[in-house]
C-alpha cells in the first residue's frame, strides 16, 4: 500500500516537473535515449575496441590517451583519425609542440586532403584555436597533441575550456582525443583537469620491443582503462604495434 | 546590398520580471550576482555581473529578485515568433537581441522605418516593452544603431556606409578587453573611427589576434551572416459543438487531432521546442498554458505533455469550447535524421570555419600536410605543411 503511495506520489512529483520544464527534463532510465551508449569511433585494435565496451573511443565525448614516450598512444590516436576519415569526416591535429611527424601519419594511413594541422604559438593559443575549430563546427574529431608540464595558469584555462567544450562536443557528436606525454608510467602531471573531464582514459606502457634479425619491427604496449564511463574500468590488454614494409599497423 | 536589422530590448529580464507583476526598482539575481537590473539603477551605478549585496548597498530603494528563467523564455519565444512574421530569417542572439534579415523590406513595406514600425507593433502586441530596432549594413553597425536609436523614435536606419557611421561612435562599443580599451585611451583613440585608421598589422602587434574582428567591423566589413532560420509554427483547431466538460475525452481528441501533426513533424525531421495550449471556456474565459518540449515529439510524448497541460485548466463547470494547440520553434532534430547533404554540409562548414580561423589568427597556424615528391630519399623533402587560404 505505502509503495503504491510512494509511487504515485514519485510519478507527481515527475509529472510537476515535467510540465515546468518539459519533459525532456526528467525520465525514467528505460525511457532515456542515452540508456544504449553514445556511438563509438573504432581504434584500429581490437582488444582495445573490446576494453571499452561500446566499440571504440565514444562520440560527442572527450578522451586521454596517456603514456610515457613511444607507447602507442599516438598511433592509437592516428588510427583513429584514420578511421573518422574513413566515414566521411574531416580531422584535425593540434600540434603544440610543432613535431608533428607527417611521415608517421601517412604510415598510419591518414589522408592529408581531409586532415588540417594546427600549429599554435603556445598553449593558451591552442586551447582558443580548438575552441574556435568547435564552435566552428564542421570538424569530426580532433586529436591535441599535447599536454605535458603546465604552469598554473595554463591548468585553469584548460580546466574552464573543458567545461565549456564538452556539451559542444555532445551536440556534435565530435571526438576530443588528448594525448598526455607523462616523464614516467607513474607519474602524471599534478593539477591537470581532464581526468574529471575526460569520459574515457587509457593508459599506455611500453612492455618490449619486437626484433627480428636484430632489427627492431615494432613493440608491443600495455593498455590499460583507467576510467570508463560505457563501461567497466581497470581491465587492460596487450597490443602491438609492428613497422611492416613501411607501413605501419596494429593488430587489427 | 544586404540590410540587417538588430532588434533589442534594453534589460530585458527585468522588463520580464516588471510584466509579471513586480513593482518599483528590480535587481534580477541568479545566486549571488546581478544578471539584470531595471534602467534607473543604472544611475547609482549598478553593473551586471556584481553581487546583489554590493548592488543593493549602492542603491538601497530596488528589491531583489530571482530570475525567471521559465517565463523568460516563453516571453522570448513569443517575440521571436512576432519578429518571424516581418523577416524570413530571425536570428536569436541571446535574450533580448535578435538579427533580422531587412533586405527588401523598403520595398514591401514602403520605407525601412514602416517596417520598424511594423516589427515594434507587432512586438507590442505579445509585451509592452521598449524596444529599439537598428538597421544597417552589417551586424555590428546594426547593433550600434539599435543601441544609440532615440527612445523616444525607438528605431534607426543607417543610409550611409556603415564605416561612416560607425567613426564617431565611441571605441568602448567594440568588443575590446578593457586593457585594450585602456591602451587606446592613453593613445588618445575615443572613436571607433580612430581606431579603424590603425593599420591591422599594428593592431595585431598591439593588441592581440582577438582585436583583429574588431577591428574589422569598426571598419564596416562585418561579414558574419546571418545563422537563422525561418520560424515555423504548426496549429490544431478543435471545436466542439457541445462543450467537453471531461478531461479524458479532451485529451483523446487533441491527440486523434494532433496524429496528423505528428507525422508531418516525423517526415519533416523536425522537433519542437514549445507547445502552447489555447482553451476557450464556455463561459466565455480564454485560458492558456504552454509546455517546453525540445525534442522529438512522438505519441507517448504528446500524451504526457498535454495531459500535464490539462492538469491546469481545474474545474470548470461549463466545459471546453474549442482549443487550439500551437506547435511552435519548429527545428531540425539535429543529428538524427537523415541528412543526405550532410557530408557537403560539412565540408563548407569546415571551410567557414578555417577561413575564420585564418583571419583571426595568423595563416602559418592553420596548415595542410602535402605530399611535395613521394619518391624523394629524405623525409623532409617528401613531405611538406602548406598555409590554409583564407
Amino acid at each position: 500500500m505505502a509503495r503504491t503511495r510512494r509511487s504515485r506520489q514519485l510519478q507527481h512529483t515527475i509529472s510537476v516537473i515535467q510540465q515546468r520544464w518539459g519533459p525532456a527534463a526528467i525520465r525514467t532510465a528505460n525511457e532515456s535515449d542515452a540508456a544504449s551508449g553514445p556511438p563509438a569511433l573504432r581504434t584500429g585494435f581490437r582488444a582495445v575496441d573490446g576494453l571499452l565496451g561500446i566499440g571504440g573511443l565514444p562520440r560527442g565525448r572527450i578522451t586521454e590517451l596517456i603514456g610515457s614516450g613511444t607507447a602507442g598512444q599516438a598511433t592509437l590516436a592516428a588510427k583513429v583519425l584514420r578511421e573518422a576519415q574513413r566515414l566521411g569526416q574531416q580531422v584535425a591535429w593540434v600540434d603544440v609542440p610543432h613535431t608533428v611527424d607527417l611521415d608517421f601519419l601517412a604510415r598510419c594511413g591518414i589522408g592529408f586532403e581531409s586532415l588540417t594541422i594546427l600549429r599554435p604559438w603556445d598553449f593558451a593559443h591552442a586551447l582558443t584555436m580548438t575552441d574556435d575549430l568547435l564552435r566552428g563546427g564542421g570538424i569530426g574529431t580532433i586529436v591535441f597533441d599535447r599536454i605535458s608540464d603546465l604552469l598554473p595558469d595554463g591548468v585553469s584555462a584548460l580546466d574552464v575550456a573543458l567545461r565549456d567544450w564538452n556539451p559542444v562536443l555532445n551536440r556534435s557528436l565530435g571526438t576530443l582525443i588528448f594525448l598526455t606525454e607523462t616523464q614516467s608510467d607513474d607519474a602524471y602531471p599534478a593539477g591537470l583537469p581532464l581526468p574529471f573531464f575526460a569520459s574515457a582514459r587509457l593508459g599506455f606502457q611500453r612492455q618490449e620491443w619486437l626484433y627480428r634479425r636484430r632489427r627492431v619491427t615494432g613493440f608491443t604496449s600495455k593498455v590499460a582503462v583507467l576510467k570508463n564511463k560505457f563501461g567497466p574500468s581497470g581491465q587492460s590488454a596487450l597490443i602491438q604495434v609492428k613497422y611492416t614494409n613501411g607501413i605501419l599497423s596494429g593488430d587489427e | 546590398m544586404s540590410r540587417i536589422a538588430c532588434f533589442w530590448i534594453p534589460h530585458f529580464i527585468a522588463e520580464v520580471a516588471r510584466e509579471s507583476g513586480e513593482p518599483g526598482l528590480l535587481l534580477v539575481t541568479e545566486g549571488k550576482r546581478v544578471m539584470d537590473a531595471s534602467a534607473e539603477t543604472a544611475a547609482p551605478g549598478v553593473r551586471v555581473g556584481e553581487l546583489a549585496s554590493r548592488a543593493l548597498a549602492r542603491c538601497p530603494d530596488a528589491r531583489a529578485i530571482p530570475v525567471d528563467r521559465v517565463r523568460c523564455l516563453e516571453m522570448w519565444e513569443q517575440i521571436l515568433d512576432a519578429l518571424a512574421l516581418h523577416s524570413p530569417v530571425v536570428e536569436d542572439a541571446r535574450w533580448g537581441t535578435a538579427y533580422l534579415d531587412a533586405g527588401g523590406m523598403a520595398g514591401l513595406y514602403g520605407s525601412e522605418t514602416a517596417w520598424c514600425g511594423a516589427v515594434r507593433e507587432e512586438v507590442g502586441l505579445v509585451v509592452q516593452v521598449k524596444a529599439q530596432v537598428g538597421v544597417a549594413g552589417s551586424r555590428f553597425a546594426a547593433w550600434v544603431a539599435a543601441k544609440s536609436c532615440e527612445p523616444e523614435t525607438g528605431h534607426q536606419e543607417v543610409e550611409q556606409p556603415d564605416r561612416a557611421f560607425l567613426a564617431p561612435c565611441p571605441v568602448g562599443e567594440l568588443p575590446l578587453s578593457e586593457e585594450a580599451l585602456r591602451r587606446l585611451s592613453l593613445l588618445g583613440i575615443r572613436t571607433i573611427g580612430g581606431f579603424a585608421r590603425l593599420p591591422a598589422t599594428s593592431v595585431a602587434e598591439q593588441f592581440g589576434p582577438d582585436a583583429l574582428d574588431a577591428h574589422r567591423w569598426a571598419r564596416g566589413a562585418d561579414n558574419r551572416p546571418l545563422s537563422g532560420q525561418r520560424r515555423e509554427a504548426l496549429e490544431v483547431q478543435l471545436d466542439f459543438e457541445v462543450p467537453e466538460i471531461a478531461r479524458e475525452p479532451l485529451l483523446e481528441a487533441m491527440l486523434a487531432a494532433s496524429q496528423g501533426t505528428l507525422g508531418r513533424l516525423d517526415k519533416g525531421g523536425l522537433a519542437v521546442r514549445r507547445i502552447a495550449l489555447e482553451a476557450r471556456l464556455a463561459g466565455g474565459e480564454r485560458w492558456e498554458r504552454a509546455a517546453w518540449v525540445g525534442g522529438a515529439l512522438g505519441k507517448a510524448k504528446l500524451h504526457a505533455v498535454l495531459e500535464g497541460l490539462l492538469a491546469g485548466l481545474g474545474g470548470d463547470e461549463h466545459g471546453v469550447a474549442s482549443v487550439c494547440l500551437k506547435f511552435a520553434g519548429l527545428e531540425s532534430r539535429t543529428g538524427k535524421q537523415l541528412n543526405l547533404f550532410a557530408h557537403a554540409e560539412g565540408r563548407t562548414r569546415l571551410q567557414e570555419t578555417l577561413r575564420r580561423l585564418v583571419q583571426k589568427h595568423s595563416p602559418g597556424c592553420v596548415v595542410r600536410a602535402c605530399v611535395r615528391s613521394p619518391d624523394a630519399l629524405l623525409l623532409r623533402d617528401r613531405y611538406g605543411l602548406e598555409d590554409v587560404e583564407p
